[in-house]
């Protein structure tokens, strides 16, 4: 299958650079310093398991703007469950974002909800419960294992889990046939219908393995806060979002790929990364970050009208 | 319905919301039977097509296989039956290319459930090869193919995997001549081999030279059932029209 390589290489190219920007930032006082890199990798992982779920989701058609509201609600829950130890404080993220994915599914295919206004819902009333749930205040887990997870030397743990959570991202995708399904149905939800596929049944399983996997980032980033805050992942489906669409993937569906995302991933990394050691203040951030997200949406655009068919 | 009959529809109806698309369609096909399909635009053909392919279940009445009723959930139930459909549209997915979209929903795996995409794509290359033998750039996505590789996509894939009533709807509409003629060579070759054919047409042409039998649709009802070589194309193309059959001195009846 060609989608493995060529959009990704094109995109590449045509879409903001990965190597000028790391060009660049070796301009920048204490980019490549070891304290920095690790920096990097801490921000960058928790939300690569979030670019992958979303990765996966774009790719069957769809968009999980509920991402943030779901990892802030799977760290609260990890830690408010730490006290029954630490596998049950995972399996409760992880089954916690599995059905907010669930219900998001199923508004998208059986009320053919549009994703957007869907996942918007989702994303506003599980931010809401999370808040009533902590009366807006973050919760404290203060287990050494927890804790111990947010760490890892020389690479933190976080890091390593994502880059294993890729690796299987990428065989799922490429080498099962539901990995083929998503593809399809993505291109063409009817012609995958007509061809036996069960789109409504694969769509609701994107959308649960987004929502696991964004609580589970949730619980990597309580542990290394040391708290379940309530509030954050407020940028995060749209970091996320610009992450997927400069590795590839498009808001039309059937495109994008693991490898892609991680390049994209990496390229948001960097830039927030940046503009934090320049002292960009975190408005303007929002403000690159939002146009980043305008100037790939109309560069897709423009791609899909130059495309032929 | 009809004995020996592979596939049998008995009182069709399909209603969308107030509009009745089929009211009560019998319709039988036997083995090696070319059974066509004509009518206008909207006489409830394609309707029809994904009732029996199992896109969607009828509002009421029975499909019959081997005289067994049975009910089709989605298109693989059909399939699980060896009843295989080409779309109209053909119903591939543009991104992927000829092995996977010939193999979608049925991928070949390995032992440990991964997809075996060697082997995969050395049957699609074969089954391809039958019927153009030109057909040899298969590994690339299907948006970059002609209408008539993407057709034959269509065409391999349904008749690879042990098909027992082969829907066909419109299989030549997008065709040039040549392809065309290769069309009808295959319904020929396949007939031959003891499969039923439904073939949906608006070539009555085509389906005379093709067909066994011809039942004419209109309005979503059966206006008419004619023994291909007893009748001519003025004939059916009247009956598509007129719903009903000329006298013998050319008068209404």
């Amino acid at each position: 299958m060609q989608i493995t390589l060529s959009p990704m290489t094109l995109r590449l190219f045509v879409k903001p650079p990965l190597i000028p920007l790391l060009l660049l930032a070796t301009f920048v006082d204490g980019f490549w310093s070891l304290g920095n890199l690790r920096t990097l990798a801490e921000s960058i992982s928790t939300d690569g398991l979030i670019v992958a779920g979303m990765t996966i989701v774009m790719i069957a058609g769809g968009f999980d703007l509920s991402v943030g509201a779901v990892m802030a609600m799977g760290g609260v829950a990890a830690v408010v469950l730490l006290p029954y130890g630490i596998v049950p404080a995972a399996l409760g993220a992880l089954v916690a974002g599995g059905i907010s994915g669930f219900l998001s599914g199923t508004l998208v295919t059986r009320l053919r909800i549009n994703p957007f206004i869907a996942t918007l819902a989702m994303m506003v009333m599980v931010r809401g419960a999370t808040l009533a749930y902590t009366d807006t205040r973050p919760v404290v887990g203060l287990d050494d294992t927890f804790l111990a997870l947010g760490g890892g030397d020389p690479l933190p743990y976080a890091f390593l889990i994502m880059i294993v959570v890729m690796l299987a991202a990428h065989v799922l995708l490429y080498h099962r046939p539901w990995g083929r399904h998503a593809y399809a149905v993505g291109a063409d939800e009817r012609a995958a219908q007509m061809t036996g596929l069960k789109v409504n049944r694969l769509k609701i399983e994107c959308y649960m393995l987004s929502g696991a996997l964004a609580a589970f980032a949730g619980m990597l980033l309580a542990a290394r806060l040391g708290t379940g805050s309530p509030i954050v992942g407020e940028m995060t489906p749209l970091t996320a979002a610009a992450a997927a669409l400069i590795g590839g993937a498009s808001l039309r569906g059937g495109e994008g790929s693991i490898m892609g995302a991680l390049c994209g991933l990496l390229f948001v990394g960097c830039l927030i990364n940046v503009m934090n050691l320049l002292g960009v203040p975190s408005y303007y951030q929002r403000m690159t970050i939002g146009g980043l997200l305008f100037a790939l949406v109309v560069v897709e655009g423009l791609l899909q009208r130059a495309r032929p068919r | 319905m009809t004995d020996g009959a592979l596939v049998d529809l008995v009182g069709i109806t399909k209603q969308f919301g107030g509009v009745r698309a089929l009211k009560g369609v019998d319709l039988s096909v036997r083995s090696g039977e070319v059974v066509a399909l004509v009518g206008h635009n909207g006489a409830g053909k394609s309707v029809l097509v994904q009732i029996l392919s199992g896109v969607f279940p009828p509002s009421s009445g029975e499909i019959r296989v081997g005289g067994k009723p049975v009910a089709f959930t989605s298109p693989s139930d059909a399939r699980l039956y060896a009843i295989e459909t080409i779309y109209q549209t053909l119903a591939l997915a543009d991104n992927l290319d000829a092995p996977a979209n010939f193999f979608l929903g049925r991928e070949l795996r390995t032992r440990f459930g991964f997809l075996d995409k060697k082997k995969m794509a050395e049957e699609a290359k074969k089954a391809l090869a039958d019927l153009n033998p030109n057909f040899t750039d298969i590994e690339r996505p299907v948006r970059q193919m002609s209408g008539g590789q993407r057709q034959a996509i269509a065409i391999a894939r349904a008749i690879h995997f042990q098909v027992q009533l082969l829907i066909m709807d419109e299989p030549t509409a997008a065709l040039g001549p040549h392809e065309t003629a290769q069309v009808a060579e295959l319904i020929k070759r396949l007939r031959a081999q003891g499969i039923g054919i439904l073939l949906i047409s608006h070539d009555v042409r085509d389906v005379l030279r093709l067909a066994d039998r011809i039942v004419v649709l209109k309005n979503g009802e059966v206006v008419g059932a004619l023994t291909a070589r007893d009748t001519n194309e003025d004939e059916v193309v009247d009956m598509i029209i007129r719903g009903r059959k000329l006298d013998a001195d050319g008068a209404v009846k």
